[in-house]
């Protein structure tokens, strides 16, 4: 038993202090509830690496879906984004839904799309990095992936700015909620009205694009519907343009702010934004939390997890674990006890060095881990290549922060002022 | 037509493993192994395909016997 100084209330999950800096209570978790009863959130918390590890590579025990007895609770971000394969768990359904656009993210799927990654990165930088003061976050970042994504779709060209306009009010609609939220819904039903065509002309037309491999996968004769198409789409606008985007901000923040002696390193060699990413994954990644759901009763640190309960695994706080890494709280680009090449869902590496869990681990690992990186990488590269000598506007900043770390809410700065004097 | 894995090439990553549980294993020392000899169903061909095409460091192999008129296999690139 915890003596009381070490007590945990649960509101400070609530608190304005936590949103901005939740290392300190991440510490407290770990070193004194590794396994803690949030009684006042009704959840159960997991924050050591190991153990955050484990239960991620555990499906069987710990599931990304609520089950009822009829099929998956809606439940989560649903409301926003209509049905998604997230809600089928640790199940053929899910695996197969995801097999059909997992190919496109991962392996030869992704090679095909680098040139074309360019390309966005250096249109965006042609138009919007001039005049040698820029805020990134929505003068490049903000609008980058989302870009990727509405080509990779295959959407017309024609209709990227409308996409990106109903991305970011959907965005906004999840992380702020009240007005926002209401701008949010709205927005998605645009976006699903100006989908509806489309999906019906991909089930006649087929295209080499990704809506239509969206359209027309079958399994066993049956097709998605035109719902989980809608649905998917809104997921993989969220899972995968918000999190790059934010984790090319959090790159630059950290490089400007954090260790600006390591960035002139970074200038030197650019191939360093690769381990710049890996160590932001680590040290403060977009996603802090991940929520499974018990299928039988645990036994923990001598407690009982009762089945059907919400385990939250803080991965945020498995990335500072002591235990595993050195001098956890300091960013360094060089550490040598972190894998910092490209990640692996397996969360296994050739060189037995840990990985970081910013992206997860098995069955729900991010599926566009590679094409995230990728995407990080040469946007990062290339902004650099034309700023020449970047440096940050302002000599202090409001930090890295999130609306509402516990609910997934994604942790990014909100404004990034670079001056730059060009190349 | 067989699945086959170049354990020197695998990065571990574990996609094979985790989108087709029933075709591949992760063995002792963390490298995956094919669990079925022969594919004979269509719909374990086309997974083996998209293993194939998932696969980050391309590793992953499939062997048409039927391909090889002096018997020894050859294997399919994708």
């Amino acid at each position: 038993m915890a003596s009381l100084q070490h007590e945990i209330d649960p509101r400070e999950f609530d608190s304005p202090g936590y949103q901005h800096d939740p290392f300190p209570l991440y510490r407290r978790l770990r070193d004194h509830h590794p396994l803690f009863r949030d009684r006042f959130h009704n959840r159960w918390m997991l924050s050591r690496y190991d153990d955050v590890n484990a239960a991620f590579q555990d499906n069987e025990t710990f599931d990304r879906a609520l089950y009822k007895v009829d099929g998956p609770y809606r439940f989560g971000s649903s409301h926003v984004f209509g049905p998604n394969i997230l809600e089928y768990g640790n199940s053929d359904r899910h695996r197969w839904l995801r097999n059909i656009v997992a190919g496109q993210f991962v392996g030869q799927g992704l090679v095909s799309f680098i040139p074309f990654i360019e390309q966005i990165a250096e249109e965006l930088i042609a138009e919007n990095l001039t005049g040698g003061e820029v805020e990134i976050v929505s003068a490049f970042t903000n609008q980058f992936p989302i870009r990727v994504i509405s080509n990779i779709l295959g959407l017309p060209r024609e209709d990227e700015d409308r996409f990106v306009g109903w991305y970011q009010a959907l965005i906004a609609g999840l992380g702020f909620g009240g007005e926002h939220l209401a701008r949010g819904i709205r927005a998605r039903n645009e976006m699903w009205a100006y989908l509806d065509p489309l999906i019906d002309d991909r089930r006649m037309h087929p295209r080499e694009d990704l809506l239509t491999r969206l359209c027309q996968a079958e399994l066993d004769g049956v097709r998605m519907t035109d719902d989980e198409v809608k649905g998917f789409i809104a997921l993989l606008l969220a899972a995968g343009g918000d999190t790059t985007d934010k984790a090319i901000a959090n790159m630059w923040y950290h490089m400007l702010y954090t260790r600006p002696d390591q960035f002139e390193a970074v200038k030197q060699d650019p191939s360093l934004w690769e381990n710049v990413f890996a160590e932001m994954m680590r040290y403060d990644p977009v996603v802090h939390v991940q929520a499974r759901y018990t299928t039988r009763e645990v036994e923990m640190y001598g407690r009982v997890v009762p089945e059907r309960a919400l385990v939250i695994l803080l991965l945020g706080a498995g990335n500072r674990d002591e235990r595993v890494f050195a001098d956890p709280d300091t960013f360094d680009i060089f550490r040598d006890d972190l894998h910092m090449g490209r990640e692996n869902r397996s969360a296994r590496y050739r060189s037995h060095k840990p990985g970081h869990l910013g992206f997860g681990v098995g069955q729900h690992f991010c599926m566009g881990y590679a094409m995230a990186r990728q995407e990080a990488v040469i946007a990062c590269t290339r902004m650099m290549q034309v700023m020449g000598d970047p440096r940050p506007t302002h000599a202090a900043h409001e930090g890295i922060t999130s609306p509402n770390i516990d609910s997934g809410g994604f942790r990014s700065p909100r404004e990034l002022w670079i001056s730059f004097d060009g190349a | 037509m067989r699945v086959e894995i170049d354990r020197s090439r695998c990065a571990m990553a574990g996609e094979c493993v985790y989108n087709h549980p029933w075709l591949f294993a992760f063995d002792d020392d963390d490298l995956p192994v094919v669990l079925v000899d022969v594919l004979t169903q269509t719909r374990q061909i086309s997974e083996a395909h998209q293993a194939v095409a998932v696969c980050p460091s391309g590793a992953i192999s499939i062997v048409s016997d039927a391909d090889a008129p002096d018997g020894s296999a050859s294997p399919e690139s994708y």
